[in-house]
């Protein structure tokens, strides 16, 4: 039986490892369905919150007799209602992301995005969620909604499957117009490579994060971009332009590493800033290592 | 100093390679796919094309290691120091028979010029040393030679078998041109052909095209390395006397006469020499020395005579009493062949003999006749003498007169009636001089005489009867044809005197009498002749008058021959008697008569030069093989079968005999170059037969090249002229001083290669570990 597109990345050994986990959101999401997730609307099936003064025009059922009694003032009662979550992956297919360590036979970056973004579907779609996806370069590629359901899923995968990685990274534009695109609330991860101006990239974050997404950026960069581990003279070539540029490694790595450092740091910082949550992602790691160490965090760091 | 290789000096080109290289070389790096470059920086490229080089040192150490290895293939010589440098040597032994002249050595013992180019050789081969390399030509009959690269033992051992070539050899161009075909591709500072010779003209003489061009290309080619030497070895040594040539005086030798051999002696001396020749016949040495003063250089021709008493196919040898330093020339071989005498029988039917024979006349007149000074009494007796006594006379006037020399002619006289007690079977020819009839039993046993192959002449003068005769002998008889060849006529006188036909007379014994010198025939003149007519069948004119007035008539009968004069060599007959024609025309009527007229020449040939030899005589009719032995081997075998021992083995001096001798369409046979001797031509032995008769071998002499005797040298300035610089001329003592100086530098040259190539290594090596260690520090 011939195998369903984007089933590949569906790594048993990654999903058994996160089968206990659970992607809980961070902030209050908004979803369209009761879910396990904090909605930022009160109404029924709710969580009790807190009491507010009493305005005319408040509902009469809302009132907290109890403290009526005690005060003999008008408080009313303010509930959270849970609701399904949307998590939307924004996949980072440009031409940066194709890039293949020469050293080894670990996963290729975009394979490595397009397995952990599986993984992450997946996991929002058991837990009853709604996943989505969308791929970019410079402008969004492919732009799956988050909706539930197994067709959604194997939708996703389909679209996964088909990933190439090619053009360059404009990340500001891409983040801005998903932005305006999302309508509720939701979990957006951003699986990316981050290479474009760090400055339109934070920007492009924040424009998620102050919109009240709750937004993580897996920050995914191969080893040897990371360690630099060339020796030999030779003429390296940008995978998006294509200019070559003959570097010496030897010579150059300590600049590179400074270099690469501050960048990192100012990915991370911007991140921080605005709120989004920042992990990086070597892949040089086990995905399973990086999503469960991921769901583990934001249990611990949830409420 | 020089290059023993120069061409290799091209590599010196070589040199700009890695100077460019150090200015153009530009790496080719990997090209590597990377996500983002915005952390690197564009390197510095240091090798590109720049007028700048890179580790100069490197790069002179480079130089250095290439120009050491193309001075190393070109073969740098320096020509310091004593030590002899290596060289290409070849050793040519003049082996031409000249080389036979004895000299002294050094210890005064008397040796030849062969037996010292040989010591020299041997001097020259023992200093031969590693790397140099020497061969060894000889240059006698054939170039005979050990490779390049022999020992100088295998060489030596070369030397020690005899050379020695009977004749001028191949010749020294020929050797010398050899020489330089095997110098080719050998590279040393000097290629030397020694040649150790006498320098005598005639070894020089051989030089073909193919030979010139050659040591031309070789001296093209090797330039001032090549040095022809020529070692003279004979100084000042050229006196020599020599025999040089030989020949039978007259046509033939006959029984009873003296063979005259003609020896032609040369001295090349520059002195005065008294040359003393003795003649052998065979094995036995005549007693007479004939000897004659020759001035430097002269020639003379010496008459050496011997008696022969027998028919035989022997040889003479002329010889100098004295031997001198090149003995190989003092003699002179020539085949002799003795002819049986012609036994003539004179029938004198005149009536002077009638008087004679009754005697009333003298003899003793014919003692003088021919003789200045005679007297008159006895003058007018001379103009009636008979012509029968004229024809003796001249048929053999040394017989007649007792001197040393006859024509191998014996006669008797008789009367015709003494005629039927002759046994006509020993004669050869029956002259019937104005005899007119004969009884016919006479006639019959004269008609058989001449059908056996015998000559019957008729000589008809005043006493002839016409009538008679042609009754007698023009007409047949019952048991017998006609015996003339014509019919007599009357006697007639002719006044003027009849002169001879001046064309038509081609008859073959009349060849050669044009000649004022020699005997001309149209100085006879005829004042009487007795008219011919009715020539019989077959017979024709051999000598006619103007006129065509018949003379002389020659008819056949079976296999012999009769000839009728219609005059008779009475003085007022004709005056045939006086002139120079008279005694050698009636020889050549003679030998034309017997089957003579024609004398083969000796056989002579010289020695090493091939020859053709005309074999078509009766006695080896129908062979297509004949047989060429030494004659002392035959002879040997004779004797020693003659005494009983008929396994003598033939003698060392003549390994190689006998040669089988194809006879050819033409009836004549190729004679391969032999040495010199005597040899026997004939046909091949039967198994069993030893010797063979002597009747059916002919002997063939075989004499040294005169060429050789001569001891004219050849001039320095004709070496220079064939060879240019590249010859020079030295004494035998200088022999071992001809080796150069020097030796080459090729392993001083490796070594520093060496050096230098460790050095460049080293220094690349610790460039490149500098060069990392900065890279670890920035």
């Amino acid at each position: 039986m011939p195998e369903s597109p984007g089933i590949r990345f569906l790594d048993p050994a990654v999903l058994r490892s996160i089968a206990s986990l659970e992607l809980k959101a961070r902030l209050l999401v908004e979803g369209l369905y009761a879910s396990r997730h904090r909605c930022p609307f009160y109404g029924y099936s709710v969580e009790f919150v807190d009491h507010r003064e009493y305005t005319p025009g408040d509902e009469p059922r809302t009132i907290d007799w109890k403290m009526l009694a005690r005060t003999e003032r008008y408080f009313v009662k303010r509930f959270e209602m849970e609701s399904n979550m949307n998590v939307l992956c924004l996949l980072d297919a440009s031409g940066s992301m194709g890039y293949r360590g020469q050293y080894g036979t670990r996963l290729g970056k975009l394979e490595y995005a397009c397995t952990l973004a599986a993984a992450l579907c997946y996991l929002v779609y058991r837990q009853q969620d709604s996943p989505g996806l969308v791929t970019f370069d410079t402008a969004i590629r492919d732009f799956v909604p988050s909706r539930q359901g197994q067709r959604h899923l194997f939708t996703i995968l389909a679209r996964l499957d088909a990933l190439a990685a090619g053009g360059e990274t404009r990340l500001g534009n891409v983040f801005r117009t998903v932005a305006q695109r999302l309508t509720r609330r939701g979990i957006v991860v951003l699986i990316s490579d981050g290479y474009g101006d760090p400055d339109e990239v934070i920007d492009g974050v924040r424009h998620l994060a102050v919109r009240g997404h709750d937004v993580a950026f897996f920050h995914l960069l191969d080893s040897e971009e990371v360690t630099f581990p060339f020796q030999a003279l030779a003429s390296f070539q940008d995978l998006e332009t294509g200019v070559q540029r003959m570097s010496d490694p030897l010579r150059q790595r300590k600049a590179y590493l400074e270099r690469f450092g501050r960048f990192r740091e100012a990915i991370q910082s911007g991140c921080d800033a605005c709120g989004a949550e920042y992990r990086f992602v070597d892949t040089a790691g086990p995905i399973e290592r990086v999503l469960r160490e991921y769901l583990l965090y934001r249990r611990k760091r949830g409420r | 100093m020089s290059f023993l290789f120069p061409v290799m000096l091209a590599g010196l080109a070589g040199l700009g390679v890695p100077a460019i290289l150090h200015l153009i070389a530009r790496q080719r790096f990997p090209v590597l796919p990377f996500p983002s470059l915005r952390f690197l920086q564009q390197e510095e490229r240091t090798n590109v094309f720049a007028w700048k080089l890179v580790d100069p040192w490197q790069l002179l150490l480079r130089l250095l290691v290439l120009l050491l290895l193309v001075l190393a293939m070109a073969r740098l010589h320096a020509p310091w120091g004593e030590r002899a440098a290596a060289r290409n040597l070849v050793v040519v032994l003049d082996a031409s028979s000249s080389m036979n002249l004895e000299v002294e050595d050094e210890g005064g013992r008397r040796v030849t010029l062969a037996e010292r180019a040989r010591q020299e050789a041997r001097k020259l081969l023992s200093s031969i040393r590693p790397p140099s390399q020497c061969a060894v030509l000889v240059a006698g009959d054939s170039l005979r030679a050990v490779g390049l690269q022999p020992s100088p033992e295998e060489a030596l051992a070369v030397l020690g078998a005899p050379p020695a070539s009977p004749g001028r050899g191949v010749g020294i161009v020929g050797a010398v041109a050899a020489a330089c075909q095997r110098l080719r591709g050998r590279r040393e500072i000097r290629s030397q052909i020694v040649v150790l010779t006498d320098r005598r003209a005639s070894a020089f003489g051989v030089r073909s095209l193919k030979d010139l061009e050659a040591i031309d290309a070789a001296r093209k080619k090797l330039g001032s390395k090549l040095e022809i030497v020529m070692v003279d070895l004979a100084g000042s040594s050229d006196e020599n006397l020599a025999i040089t040539g030989g020949r039978l005086r007259g046509a033939a030798v006959r029984v009873g006469d003296e063979a005259h051999v003609v020896a032609r002696v040369v001295n090349s001396s520059q002195q005065e020499k008294t040359a003393s020749v003795r003649l052998a016949v065979g094995e036995r040495e005549e007693p007479l020395i004939k000897t004659v003063s020759l001035g430097p250089g002269g020639e003379a021709d010496v008459d050496l005579t011997a008696r022969v008493d027998r028919s035989a196919r022997t040889f003479a040898q002329a010889r100098l009493r004295e031997p001198d330093r090149l003995p190989g020339d003092d003699l002179f071989r020539l085949p002799l062949n003795v002819a049986d005498a012609r036994r003539i029988l004179l029938v004198d039917g005149s009536r002077e003999a009638e008087n004679e024979a009754a005697g009333q006349t003298s003899p003793a007149v014919l003692g003088g006749f021919g003789q200045a000074g005679q007297p008159k009494s006895d003058a007018a007796r001379v103009e009636t003498v008979s012509g029968a006594v004229i024809l003796r006379f001249a048929l053999n006037p040394g017989r007649e007169l007792g001197l040393a020399y006859g024509t191998g002619i014996t006669t008797a006289a008789v009367t015709p009636e003494a005629l039927s007690g002759v046994p006509l079977s020993q004669y050869e020819i029956i002259v019937l001089y104005d005899v007119s009839s004969l009884p016919e039993t006479l006639l019959e046993d004269l008609d058989g005489f001449v059908r056996q192959g015998r000559s019957l002449l008729f000589f008809a003068s005043r006493s002839c009867h016409a009538l008679k005769f042609n009754r007698t002998f023009a007409a047949s008889g019952p048991k017998r044809s006609a015996i003339a060849p014509a019919r007599l006529g009357n006697e007639r006188e002719f006044e003027p005197p009849l002169t001879l036909l001046q064309s038509g007379q081609r008859h073959p014994v009349l060849a050669g009498f044009r000649d004022p010198l020699q005997g001309d025939l149209f100085a006879l003149r005829f004042m009487k002749a007795r008219e011919l007519t009715g020539l019989a069948d077959g017979a024709s004119v051999l000598l006619a008058a103007a006129g065509d007035v018949p003379l002389v008539v020659e008819g056949g009968l079976d296999r012999g021959r009769t000839v009728l004069f219609s005059f008779g060599l009475e003085l007022d007959q004709s005056n045939f008697a006086r002139t120079r024609v008279f005694p050698a025309l009636l020889w050549r009527l003679v030998d034309y008569l017997t089957g003579q007229l024609d004398h083969r020449t000796p056989d002579l040939l010289t020695a090493s030069t091939p020859g053709v030899l005309d074999v078509s005589e009766p006695s080896f009719a129908l062979a297509s093989t004949l047989e060429l032995s030494s004659a002392a081997a035959r002879m040997e075998a004779t004797r020693a079968s003659e005494a009983g021992r008929p396994d003598v083995p033939a003698p060392a001096a003549a390994p190689s005999m006998p040669i089988a001798l194809p006879v050819s369409e033409d009836r004549t046979v190729w004679i391969p170059p032999l040495s010199p001797g005597l040899y026997q031509l004939h046909k091949p032995q039967q198994p069993g037969e030893v010797g063979g008769r002597v009747t059916d071998a002919r002997y063939v002499a075989v004499n040294p090249d005169p060429a050789e005797s001569l001891m004219a040298r050849l001039d320095p300035g004709e070496l220079t002229r064939l060879w240019g610089d590249s010859v020079r001329m030295v004494h035998s003592g200088e022999v071992l001083d001809l080796a150069p100086n020097g030796f080459e530098l090729w392993p001083f040259l490796v070594s520093a290669l060496v050096l230098a190539y460790a050095a460049e290594a080293g220094s690349g090596w610790w460039l490149t570990a500098r060069r990392e260690r900065q890279r670890a520090n920035e």
